[in-house]
């Protein structure tokens, strides 16, 4: 037998759960997760995100969903693995899966939906090409995967 | 008909995965945990085993590792695994690699690759 080992491209962002994320019975409470989808996208996007870029563009969320699994506590290690799909002129989604790390325990499935609009005109705009390079690697075909986000 | 054996605790990717082999004509069994599955395979004979590597009881190498010491026992040829994880450390990569099993996935994985991965493994590819 031959051994080889593969997985799919994805961005992945850490996050550790403080005790200020969570709620009277020390869960994280579940905004956190909205957050951490956030904080994750702008992770993924800091290197496109210069004065300029900021100064003329933004990027407005279409839509934003959340599969809530399983809880975690402070201390806990986050990983959000980023994939993105259904990239178009303007368009993208970003699916978000969160694990703990260590364990691999599947914590969510968050899917959001952005369209970048010029700052001004408040009018869609083309993907820059920095974008699209962040985009691309980690596309995957939503219809083909493990998860349903 | 083949048989494949699923191990795995997360109830989605057991039925991710159980759909999609039953639609490529697989008989497919489930265990949840390891030490059933290591029951199930005393009492017949699978194919192909899908395994997660982090599960509850024991874990998805220790798992493997028995049902290899078992089938060796009965004269009985070892089976092509494919181990599943969500999070793999180096030292989760290491022990995989000693096994030596057919395939080792990350999840969330294409479900389009992972099928060639199992025709592969059972020897159905063209």
């Amino acid at each position: 037998m031959e051994y080889f080992a593969h997985s799919q491209k994805e961005f992945v962002y850490k996050y550790v759960v403080m005790l200020s994320d969570t709620d009277q019975f020390e869960h994280t409470s579940f905004a956190n997760y909205l957050k951490l989808m956030f904080l994750a996208a702008d992770a993924l996007f800091v290197s496109c995100y210069d004065a300029r870029f900021l100064s003329t563009h933004r990027l407005k969320l279409v839509n934003s969903r959340l599969q809530f699994k399983k809880q975690t506590v402070a201390g806990n290690h986050i990983l959000i693995k980023v994939n993105s799909s259904q990239i178009d002129s303007s368009i993208f989604s970003l699916l978000f899966t969160f694990v703990i790390e260590g364990s691999g325990e599947l914590v969510g499935l968050g899917r959001q939906t952005y369209i970048l609009l010029n700052r001004g005109s408040n009018q869609p705009e083309y993907l820059s090409e920095a974008m699209k390079k962040l985009l691309g690697p980690i596309r995957v075909e939503e219809e083909n995967l493990l998860y349903k986000y | 008909m083949k048989t494949i054996l699923i191990i795995d605790d997360e109830e989605l990717v057991i039925k991710s995965v159980e759909k999609l082999l039953t639609r490529q004509g697989y008989q497919i069994i489930v265990c949840r945990r390891g030490t059933d599955a290591i029951e199930a395979i005393k009492k017949r004979d699978v194919d192909l085993i899908i395994c997660d590597i982090r599960m509850p009881d024991l874990s998805g190498v220790d798992t493997i590792k028995k049902i290899r010491e078992i089938r060796q026992q009965n004269g009985q040829e070892k089976i092509p695994e494919i181990l599943m994880t969500g999070y793999a450390d180096p030292e989760c990569n290491a022990e995989a690699e000693k096994l030596a099993v057919s395939d080792y996935v990350y999840k969330p994985f294409d479900l389009m690759a992972f099928l060639d991965s199992v025709k592969k493994s059972i020897g159905d590819a063209n």
